[in-house]
């Protein structure tokens, strides 16, 4: 039995690359991530493949994270030039989809306030896992789902509409 | 029954009932008794589409799927530069070596009919794997083998405490591997990606007697962990089923477990029809739980007639009106007889009959038995005897004590037995 990698890509890389959306927070870099999510993922044959596509993409999308980190620091001690570029081009793109980044930025911090596991399971589903495979991802029982979604999303909810009435300052860190 | 929590709620919106043992139908048979618990489904719709128009809000925008072969080329290249191999390099010489075997391993996988040949992979000069002839491990699958990889040939900065090991280790492996393959032959490996097929199947689960859909009836790919639950028209749908001969398991409550071979075909649909048959047949074992009572574990039990129930039980059969009987079991004799007798009370649902000579054995509070006008009931909710969980409620009728247990309320139980008569058959 072998897995038909091309057909589950079709099928699973836009959920895949939403989901890392949600963890690194840039578009080109979540298709990056979800192509070596794919990459790595050839030559294995898992009973569940979008689970251990998934499984793959969380642990990238953390290496991603702390890599970011290092970066930032030795961004900073750069003396411009290409860092300068790449920043003046980030810039530009930011400003066209302003509205976008601003909106993706308020769904961020209302994950934020998420705690670890009930986030997981809420971007899981939304990535189109079905209770089973979550529950296996995750090691909840597959009965605790269902309860976990509720208190993830009503948190969404009350977190993103409390933060929306609040007035913000603006933001100069760089996501 | 009791009312619905959250959980359950969104797990009925998200069509995913059935994982805590309540069914689609227990809940929809709730819901329509009950406004209050109607209200809180509106409220946690409401809450589960706000949540998901928020995050719809947090996506990539227009997204085009770059082609698959992107993916072949990159697994080839080896992917991009991890930082975290650098600081694998002191440790070089046990992971070569075990990278050696792994690769060669893979190798054997990945090229069909075992023939390794010489394979040399390189990965920017970190890692260099030697050329492997031999066949490696007899184990069968990457994933089992791969968690036992030691904690050096991993990358250090990865912690895998809420990772499966599988994919947590088998990450750094990967890139040698289909390095190495796309080496020895960039045909060979597109060909390979290719090749493994899979399809799916879709169907529909059905009664046996009645040929009525079913819905909530697990229904799995054994050997995988491919599962999905049928609709409420019995229909079910699954996919990435690996190609080949397979076997699909179908289970739910009430009904016994079933299997069919199937043909997946590589990119196709499979459709299929399954009957499920009410459980009914001999109960190698019974166990007994609360007071209501079941023969004892270890007793047999063997499918009879009514009429040969009636001579067994020394009396008539009971047995609710107006319902489909599935058919009678009895387990004992002479007076130590006891007969079960499953009836059909709607889609999925049935309700059992215990009947046995005499009182119930002492449960709590029991009054005085009496005749059929007024039976004496006991309302249990323990789960257990036999195969029907739910509510139990033992009445006194014709000298036998009868007990009831049915997914259903209390009350509707309660009605049902009251009802009681006897099998229509010949003496």
């Amino acid at each position: 039995m072998h897995v038909d990698w091309a057909l589950v890509y079709r099928e699973t890389y836009t959920d895949l690359v939403r989901f890392l959306h949600r963890k690194v927070w840039d578009a080109d870099q979540a298709q990056d991530l979800a192509q070596e999510t794919f990459a790595r993922a050839l030559g294995h044959d898992p009973e569940n493949p979008r689970a251990f596509l998934f499984t793959i993409a969380a642990n990238l999308a953390r290496d991603e994270a702390r890599a970011a980190v290092r970066r930032k620091k030795h961004l900073t001690l750069m003396a411009g030039g290409a860092a300068g570029a790449a920043e003046a081009g980030e810039e530009a793109e930011e400003a066209e989809g302003a509205e976008r980044v601003e909106r993706a930025d308020a769904v961020r911090r209302a994950l934020d306030q998420l705690n670890g596991r009930d986030r997981e399971v809420l971007l899981l589903w939304d990535a189109g896992l079905d209770y089973t495979q979550i529950a296996r991802q995750t090691g909840l029982k597959p009965g605790a789902i269902g309860t976990t979604l509720a208190r993830a999303r009503k948190r969404l909810v009350e977190a993103h509409d409390a933060a929306s009435q609040l007035e913000r300052k603006p933001q100069t860190k760089q996501g | 029954m009791t009312h619905l929590d959250d959980g359950q709620l969104h797990a009925y919106l998200d069509g995913q009932s059935g994982q805590d043992g309540q069914t689609r139908q227990q809940m929809e048979r709730h819901l329509a008794e009950c406004a209050a618990c109607r209200g809180r489904l509106e409220e946690a719709r409401r809450v589960r589409d706000r949540a998901r128009a928020i995050l719809a809000g947090a996506g990539p925008a227009n997204l085009t799927v770059p082609p698959f072969d992107a993916v072949v080329q990159r697994a080839a290249r080896g992917g991009r530069t991890r930082r975290g191999f650098r600081p694998m390099v002191p440790l070089a010489w046990a992971a070569s070596v075990a990278l050696a075997v792994t690769v060669g391993w893979y190798a054997r996988g990945l090229l069909r009919g075992g023939e390794a040949g010489s394979i040399v992979a390189t990965r920017e000069g970190d890692v260099r794997a030697a050329p492997i002839r031999a066949a490696p491990p007899a184990t069968s699958q990457v994933a089992q083998a791969v968690p036992q990889r030691p904690e050096t040939t991993r990358q250090i900065t990865q912690s895998a405490a809420d990772t499966t090991p599988i994919a947590a280790a088998a990450a750094p492996l990967t890139a040698p591997a289909t390095n190495l393959a796309a080496a020895e032959s960039k045909g060979a490996l597109r060909a390979e990606a290719r090749v493994p097929q899979g399809g799916s199947i879709m169907g529909r689960v059905v009664g046996a007697a009645t040929q009525e859909p079913l819905s909530g009836i697990a229904v799995r790919i054994e050997g995988t962990q491919r599962q999905t639950v049928t609709a409420p028209d019995g229909s079910f749908q699954l996919g990435d089923v690996p190609a080949g001969p397979q076997r699909l398991r179908v289970t739910g409550v009430g009904y016994r477990p079933q299997a069919q071979d199937i043909a997946v075909l590589a990119g196709g649909t499979d459709t299929v029809k399954v009957a499920m048959q009410p459980t009914t047949a001999a109960l190698e074992q019974v166990v007994v739980t609360g007071a209501a009572g079941v023969a004892a574990a270890g007793e047999t039990w063997v499918t009879v007639s009514p009429s040969e129930a009636q001579r067994r039980l020394g009396g008539p059969l009971a047995t609710i009106p107006g319902l489909p009987s599935l058919g009678t079991t009895v387990s004992g004799t002479g007076t130590s007889t006891v007969a079960r007798t499953l009836q059909v009370l709607g889609t999925g649902l049935t309700i059992e009959l215990i009947q046995r000579r005499g009182a119930p054995p002492p449960p709590p509070p029991a009054p005085t038995p009496a005749r059929a006008a007024a039976p004496a009931p006991v309302a249990q909710a323990a789960r257990g005897a036999g195969e029907e969980p739910g509510q139990a409620l033992t009445v006194q009728w014709q000298g036998f004590s009868v007990t009831g247990r049915a997914l259903i309320p209390p009350d509707s139980l309660r009605k049902l037995l009251q009802s009681l008569t006897a099998a229509q058959t010949l003496r």
